[in-house]
């Protein structure tokens, strides 16, 4: 198994790679890449990627799904045999609303 | 009286949360956690129950639900991290060819991708304070589980699917 040390490289290289692609609605502005460690004490990269705010409430699924699937196949070509997790977060993020009332 | 976890009522719960009261600002932090686990339980309760539906489709109802109990997580995420090649079988395994065969249905690889994403969103939901959740994200968590329970009830009815569900079976320890 790879140590943390070699993984922060790999999930820094998937980030570059992903920072500013487009699938379908959902354009990429921004990546950063993180080691952790998931629900059964095993290494994995997250990437966080900063996306254009979605038209509707959310962004297309098969769009997601595209941009999941393209960075599952660049982890498989780069032989990277552990979980990567994306999470998209928007560009504008409003309040929540018990931050609205504690304010 | 028999009162079954639906994985369909979860998932409402999920969307409800997750789409929160409709107002100017976000849901609430916590509505959104929950929302994100409630989508994650639906695809695990859908899982074990479409796998026993499936092997033992005309057993009582009582016994399926009996069946279904010691469904593990762990072992629904062995398999799909072995299908979606994340972490495969080992190469002297019996079983690495059958999960190499699965990644052939993109329905299935999509099923066991998704399975490993809302487990670690699930895992970040509970347990993790640094981890951010937004309304569009979350929204996308609940539409990813929905697909997955629908894509269940497919492969359901085809031999690859079957062969998941075995694979699964054999990795719960009773």
């Amino acid at each position: 198994m790879l140590a943390d040390s070699d993984l922060l490289p790999l999930g820094r290289d998937l980030a570059a790679w992903l920072r500013g692609q487009r699938f379908g609605e959902v354009r990429v502005h921004d990546v950063t890449s993180e080691i952790v460690v998931d629900a059964d004490g095993d290494p994995a990269v997250t990437l966080v990627a900063i996306v254009a705010d979605p038209r509707a409430d959310t962004w297309p699924l098969e769009d997601v799904m595209s941009l999941r699937g393209a960075v599952r196949e660049q982890a498989n070509e780069r032989e990277l045999s552990l979980n990567v997790y994306v999470t998209l977060r928007p560009t504008t993020e409003d309040q929540q609303d018990d931050e609205a009332s504690e304010a | 009286m028999i009162r079954e976890i639906s994985p369909g009522r979860l998932l409402d719960q999920a969307e409800r949360l997750g789409r929160g009261t409709g107002g100017r600002g976000q849901p609430r932090n916590g509505d959104l956690r929950r929302a994100v686990s409630s989508a994650y339980y639906a695809l695990f309760h859908a899982y074990t129950l479409t796998i026993v539906e499936t092997l033992v489709p005309a057993s009582p109802r009582e016994d399926q639900l009996r069946l279904v109990r010691p469904f593990q997580h762990t072992a629904i995420k062995t398999v799909c991290q072995a299908v979606v090649g994340s972490k495969p079988f080992s190469s002297t395994s019996a079983h690495r060819p059958i999960a190499d065969d699965l990644q052939s249905d993109v329905r299935i690889l999509q099923i066991c991708q998704s399975f490993l994403d809302l487990q670690q969103r699930r895992h970040q939901a509970d347990y993790d304070h640094l981890a951010d959740f937004s309304r569009p994200d979350t929204l996308t968590v609940v539409a990813e589980a929905r697909r997955a329970v629908e894509l269940l009830a497919e492969i359901a009815e085809i031999n690859r699917g079957r062969m998941l569900f075995l694979l699964i079976s054999l990795q719960t320890k009773l």
